[in-house]
């Protein structure tokens, strides 16, 4: 038998082999968690460049009455050069312009503008906004959400990413 | 619940107190670092599917947007170069890993009677492997990854009889393209993994129930399967008495084999870290300038086949690797030998010696090979841009260097002057900058207008050029060179129209070093000292000559005589 071999049952060079093997696995498992972690936590810290798809000439919109546009946009999505179709419902009033994003706040249904009562109706659980985006009853926990919009030499431009209401 | 609760709980359910006996307190005989192999090939398997499965959240298998993907990855996704890194690098340190453990399995005698099943087990999940790697490299749809593919694929068409269909079925039909892609993500990601691991399952329960190995030592013998029972007992005592004498498995071998593992960790991370993968150009079929080569361990069959006249090339591409990977198999059942140690059965070790310095001096001669082609790559603006004229259906209307639609002028012949901010314009509203309207509105984004720029900027010629580069052309190169009507030696080729053929890039590089991009040239460098021009005066010459175009002359030929441009 080598020296060795009575190491092999003393209690103290147990404890330390063990506290080796797990520190090193430990510090291994940290190395090469922060880029695997930082890979996939990545999108947490990316902003997406402003770009603005082009809905007309503001002057088109009638005064307070809601339309749905559809528009293109051309766009980075990632790896990818989209050009996607995107809806949205426009309302002019004196007060500015307003774009709202075509998905009812309470789980996403495309909801629609029913004239006579002068109301957004959702086909799903019966939400009802006013032309302002407001809830007036239903599920939807918050206003209806908007794309930024702006004008630049007579029309009107969105950001096709929907801003979520408060 | 105590840590003693939670034991008791786990052991009246699934017995974790006797798996524990079995698997982590059990002994093994005292070995060598050599021994620790196995566990760093693991780590590194392991690392495989961590960062692969980061990869794949972020890449798309189409021949669309596989390339892009692969950039986006490298380029803008957070530590998305590290994690593509460690998984390329880690690909090259599987093989390597495998190679010296299978080498130290064999060296020591350790495939014999009882170990079979550990060794035909280790076979095959070398050979997964390797499939691994080929069908790996074809994902980023780079130029390295297609031609490789190419080549690969052709060399199994070669097989007998079901070469071809073969080759079909890896192809997903005719020719590679988004079927071949799917095909191979899917064997690369889904399928061969799937494999992979249950084998891996199979060579571990293996290693565990007939546990490792005892040291080869000089002169001791082993018993064969042929034996009687009562020597095959004798050698199993033996083993046991080893194995009593050694060390329980935790933490004392795995103590060990985390030290390695964590020198190859350290390795692997600064290699991902300092020689980040590379996203390469693009895949252009097209592109009959790129030398295609394949990964490093493939470099041997490589070079072999250059010594190999067509109709045996078969024989050596299938028959010969598939006789290698079948006697990696049969070894434990051709051996007879009873002896374990390398020096007692001399044979067996000259042999393995001989195959593996065969294919160590075949690689380094398939590295070392001289690149043929006069590849210069464009650069990666130039590249975009190009991609993106395609995307956005430029070609319908505009002619890059006489081919394509006639309705818009031709591109090469593009006005030099105009920049960034007059070609921005020009997309976003034609009719503010060219008369007449017939131009359609496209919105590129920001990038993609500067990427069609430097795209039609290399077409054209690569830039602006002073009214000194004809006249140094005339000075320095008509003593051999023709170019529409000047020169009237034939001692070169004639170079009219030669920006039709040429970029900017290879020119200049041309001139710089013109042996060394075309190996039968007669020129001898222009540069300074060797020659008489100082590398502003060379990228003059090169863009004036990158923009002289058959088509210009033509059309200069109808007009004017004289100054080509």
């Amino acid at each position: 038998m080598s020296p060795e071999s009575d190491g092999v049952a003393s209690p103290d060079r147990r404890r330390l082999l063990a506290s080796v093997f797990w520190a090193v696995s430990a510090a291994i498992g940290a190395l090469l968690s922060v880029p695997i972690v930082g890979f996939l936590t990545g999108p947490l810290f990316r902003r997406q460049a402003r770009v603005g798809a082009n809905l007309g000439a503001v002057e088109s919109f009638p005064l307070n009455l809601p339309r749905r546009v559809d528009f293109a946009v051309r766009q980075r999505d990632g790896w990818a050069i989209t050009a996607g179709l995107k809806s949205a419902w426009v309302v002019r009033s004196e007060q500015g312009v307003r774009v709202f994003d075509p998905r009812c706040t309470h789980l996403g249904c495309a909801y629609h503008w029913h004239a006579t009562t002068s109301r957004f109706l959702c086909p799903c659980h019966n939400g009802v906004y006013d032309v302002e985006g407001r809830v007036v009853s239903g599920p939807p926990p918050r206003p209806l959400d908007t794309f930024e919009a702006w004008i630049d030499g007579g029309s009107l431009y969105v950001s096709p990413t929907p801003v979520r209401s408060a | 619940m105590s840590r003693r609760g939670l034991a008791d709980w786990l052991d009246e359910r699934i017995g974790i107190r006797e798996i524990h006996r079995t698997v982590f307190a059990r002994k093994i005989p005292r070995v060598g670092w050599f021994y620790t192999l196995g566990s760093v090939s693991l780590f590194l398997l392991l690392i495989q599917v961590a960062t692969g499965s980061v990869l794949a959240t972020s890449y798309a298998p189409t021949p669309d947007h596989a390339f892009e993907s692969v950039r986006f990855i490298s380029e803008e996704a957070q530590f998305g170069s590290l994690v593509r890194s460690l998984h390329v690098w880690g690909a090259s340190a599987i093989v390597v890993a495998l190679a010296l453990h299978m080498l130290r399995t064999f060296f020591t005698g350790a495939y014999k009677f009882p170990r079979e099943l550990t060794w035909l087990s280790g076979v095959g999940l070398l050979v997964l492997v390797l499939a691994l790697s080929f069908t790996g490299y074809l994902l980023p749809w780079n130029a390295k990854a297609y031609w490789a593919t190419e080549v690969g694929i052709r060399i199994a068409e070669q097989a007998p009889l079901l070469g071809p269909s073969l080759a079909r079925m890896l192809r997903g039909g005719e020719e590679i393209g988004a079927q071949t892609l799917t095909r191979f993500y899917a064997l690369h990601a889904l399928l061969l993994p799937g494999i992979l691991f249950a084998l891996l399952g199979a060579h571990l329960f293996f290693v565990v129930r007939q546990g490792i190995s005892a040291p080869a030592r000089r002169g001791a013998t082993t018993p064969l399967a042929s034996d009687p029972r009562e020597q095959r007992d004798e050698g199993a005592a033996r083993y046991r008495a080893e194995k009593e004498a050694g060390e329980p498995f935790y933490p004392h071998t795995l103590a060990k084999d985390a030290a390695v593992i964590a020198l190859v960790a350290v390795v692997l991370a600064a290699l991902a870290w300092w020689l980040p993968a590379e996203v390469g150009e693009v895949a252009d079929p097209t592109d009959a300038t790129y030398n295609p080569r394949p990964e490093w361990y493939f470099l041997g069959l490589f070079q072999l086949l250059k010594y190999f006249p067509g109709e045996l090339e078969p024989v050596v591409a299938i028959v010969l690797p598939s006789i290698a990977i079948a006697l990696l198999f049969a070894l434990p059942f051709l051996d007879r030998s009873r002896f374990r140690h390398a020096l007692d059965r001399p044979i067996a070790t000259a042999l393995a010696a001989a195959a593996v310095l065969a294919i160590g001096t075949l690689t380094v001669a398939g590295a070392r090979s001289p690149l043929l082609s006069a590849h210069v790559p464009a650069p990666p603006a130039v590249t975009a841009g190009r991609q993106a004229f395609e995307r956005l259906d430029c070609g319908h209307c505009h002619s890059v260097r006489g081919s394509g639609g006639l309705l818009g002028p031709d591109l090469a012949l593009a006005e030099p002057t105009r920049g960034v901010a007059w070609t921005r314009i020009h997309f976003q509203a034609p009719s503010a900058v060219v008369a007449g309207p017939r131009m359609p509105t496209v919105a590129p984004l920001d990038e993609e207008a500067a990427a069609l720029f430097a795209y039609i900027d290399e077409v054209r010629g690569g830039g602006p050029y002073s009214e000194k580069a004809p006249r140094a052309f005339r000075r320095y190169c008509t003593e051999c060179h023709r170019l529409n009507e000047w020169g009237k030696s034939d001692k070169g080729p004639d170079l009219t129209g030669i920006g039709d053929a040429r970029s900017r890039s290879f020119i200049h590089r041309y001139l710089e070093d013109p042996k060394g991009l075309l190996t039968d040239s007669h020129m001898s460098s222009f540069l300074a000292p060797d020659g008489p021009l100082t590398h502003e005066q060379l990228e003059d010459i090169s863009r004036f000559l990158a923009a002289q175009h058959a088509v210009a002359a033509s059309a200069a030929a109808d007009t004017t005589k004289g100054d080509p441009r």
